[in-house]
């Protein structure tokens, strides 16, 4: 039988680039990847639910990734274009850091008329945990671990106790303490790519998603790991954001990713 | 059916409701006849919910009482799809029904103008139907899992509600909720056997509007139906108190219920504290007030 490896979460595993699920990928003879950007965590849990329904994991063959994100995050199904709106953290500000002007309006009305913190923290908590009971359930090998930084939920935003304890039990559900963003943090003087044409994404680099695989996934640093980190930096285009997505697009997605089946809200 | 019945008779100790309005109301409601058969019975529903209410609920009830595969029974009313239960910042929920119909005056009314979308609250409802589904399974707990409204309106479209037009579900949403439909133990909600079971109103003397929810006497029409192991001593001796369709107003069935049914019955309030969200209703209050009595 085939062997199958499903990766779930934000940016941080479906991105213009090479991430640390498309380098454990490498490893397997089918790669599924249903990261999708900016998204939220009861996001990840649909369609990690989804995917069980379209493809029925399999404990003999199967390996998942899940990568925890943004506490303060909203996804929806747009009223009009009838597609998800996965725009990132609407939550993270503060006196210091206003919120994004760049969000989609509906997503900021959203924040105002119905988001807060707690609620955003118990709807994670939620996700996380039903995510985490349903696979150990299942029997289906599998590592959450926390791609974005969410400790500034216990330090920056004076929550009510059983809030912070709910960031608590999302981080102890992690089986991966160290996130994304903090191993980047601690261990790189930089974080993103500098395009040609002047315009930057902050986004971990192929190489810190590699460090980090070396670091936590020891069992996929293997010579099919490297082969494809090789790949990856080999077909990078340096010249702009677009041209970046679709080179990654053709020369990787369509070749290394597969997609054989259909979500159902796209 | 007598099967399933033989094996819920088998755990008798903790019984734990899941629903909206149909599940936890002014008077007893079909979890709560079922749940007079048990040692212990908490009933978490809450009127107005959205069914990701329900699954979160679930899920945290779990955390808060370690369900036992050999002692415990779980029943989880589904609700209707177009609605959007949210968290206050004033650390409450927002459980306001149906949001596609609701009256300007309430903050969820807005979302629904702006944001909410039927294809949205499809997607939703359907992924909280497999969810609930996976961690039941999950819980290797012995559970019910039936339909309390009748959403098919949702999947036709071609209906208004306060003259608010619904869409159809889209094709492919229609499929995998007709899907996730098909996992339910009862595929026949309380509402669609409210005529064959000659549903009355509860009507109030003083005041001017009457309650549309399903009675007692429908419910238990529903348990004999569904789940006639259930039709017990008990449960005959809740109907009978409850027979009455009159009273002055829903101040005087509500306490009626508190002193007839929940102090004697229910023990999910004592937990209140202890839940991440707490209980709005009154009830809370009502029932220190009652148990100071006793």
């Amino acid at each position: 039988m085939k062997s199958r490896y499903f990766a779930f979460g934000c940016s941080y595993v479906d991105s213009r680039w090479g991430t640390v699920a498309d380098l454990i990928g490498a490893n397997f003879d089918d790669y599924y990847n249903f990261g999708n950007a900016g998204c939220c965590n009861t996001f990840i849990l649909n369609r990690l639910i989804e995917a069980d329904n379209l493809l029925k994991f399999n404990s003999t063959t199967d390996f998942i990734t899940v990568g925890v994100t943004g506490i303060g995050r909203f996804s929806f199904v747009d009223k009009d274009e009838k597609i998800w709106i996965t725009a990132g953290d609407h939550l993270i500000y503060n006196k210091n850091n206003p919120p994004n002007p760049n969000y989609p309006e509906k997503l900021k009305l959203l924040a105002f008329m119905i988001d807060d913190y707690s609620y955003a923290v118990y709807r994670s908590w939620v996700a996380i945990q039903t995510i985490s009971t349903v696979l150990q359930a299942k029997n289906i090998k599998h590592i959450i671990y926390p791609s974005l930084d969410n400790l500034l939920y216990l330090t920056d935003y004076d929550l009510p106790k059983h809030t912070i304890a709910k960031v608590e039990e999302i981080l102890k559900l992690c089986h991966i303490k160290e996130s994304l963003d903090e191993f980047v943090l601690n261990n790189y003087p930089n974080r993103g790519i500098k395009y040609e044409d002047g315009n930057s994404d902050s986004h971990p680099t192929q190489i810190q998603h590699y460090d980090y695989l070396k670091k936590y996934f020891k069992e996929f640093d293997t010579e099919k790991t490297l082969q494809r980190y090789n790949y990856l930096e080999n077909i990078f285009d340096y010249k702009s954001i677009n041209t970046q997505g679709l080179n990654f697009y053709k020369s990787f997605i369509n070749k290394h990713r597969n997609k054989n089946y259909k979500i159902w809200v796209p | 059916m007598g099967s399933l019945n033989n094996i819920l008779l088998q755990s008798k100790k903790r019984c734990f409701a899941f629903g909206c309005s149909y599940t936890s109301w002014i008077y007893p409601t079909f979890a709560d006849l079922v749940g007079v058969n048990f040692e212990e019975f908490y009933n978490f529903g809450r009127s107005g919910c959205d069914n990701n209410y329900i699954l979160n609920r679930l899920v945290e009830a779990n955390q808060l009482f370690k369900f036992n595969p050999e002692t415990d029974f779980i029943l989880v009313g589904i609700t209707s799809v177009g609605r959007y239960s949210h968290w206050d910042n004033h650390d409450d929920w927002i459980c306001a029904g149906d949001v596609f119909s609701l009256s300007d005056n309430f903050k969820t009314a807005k979302f629904a103008k702006t944001i909410y979308n039927e294809t949205w609250a499809g997607y939703r409802s359907t992924m909280a139907i497999l969810n609930i589904r996976d961690v039941l399974k999950t819980y290797g707990v012995k559970h019910i899992v039936y339909p309390t409204v009748d959403n098919v309106d949702y999947l036709s479209g071609n209906y208004a509600y306060n003259d608010v037009p619904r869409k159809a579900f889209i094709p492919i949403l229609k499929e995998h909720f007709n899907k996730a439909f098909e996992t339910l133990t009862i595929k026949t909600s309380i509402d669609e056997i409210r005529n064959e079971a000659e549903n009355k109103k509860i009507t109030f003397i003083k005041s001017d509007y009457d309650d549309d929810h399903p009675t007692t006497s429908t419910y238990y029409y529903y348990l004999k139906k569904y789940f006639n192991h259930f039709d017990t001593d008990k449960t005959k001796e809740v109907v009978k108190l409850f027979s009455a369709q009159t009273y002055n107003d829903h101040e005087e069935l509500k306490h009626y219920f508190m002193k007839n049914y929940i102090v004697n019955y229910r023990k999910e309030y004592q937990y209140e504290d202890s839940l991440f969200i707490r209980f709005s209703d009154a009830g809370c209050e009502r029932m220190k007030e009652y148990r100071a009595k006793l």
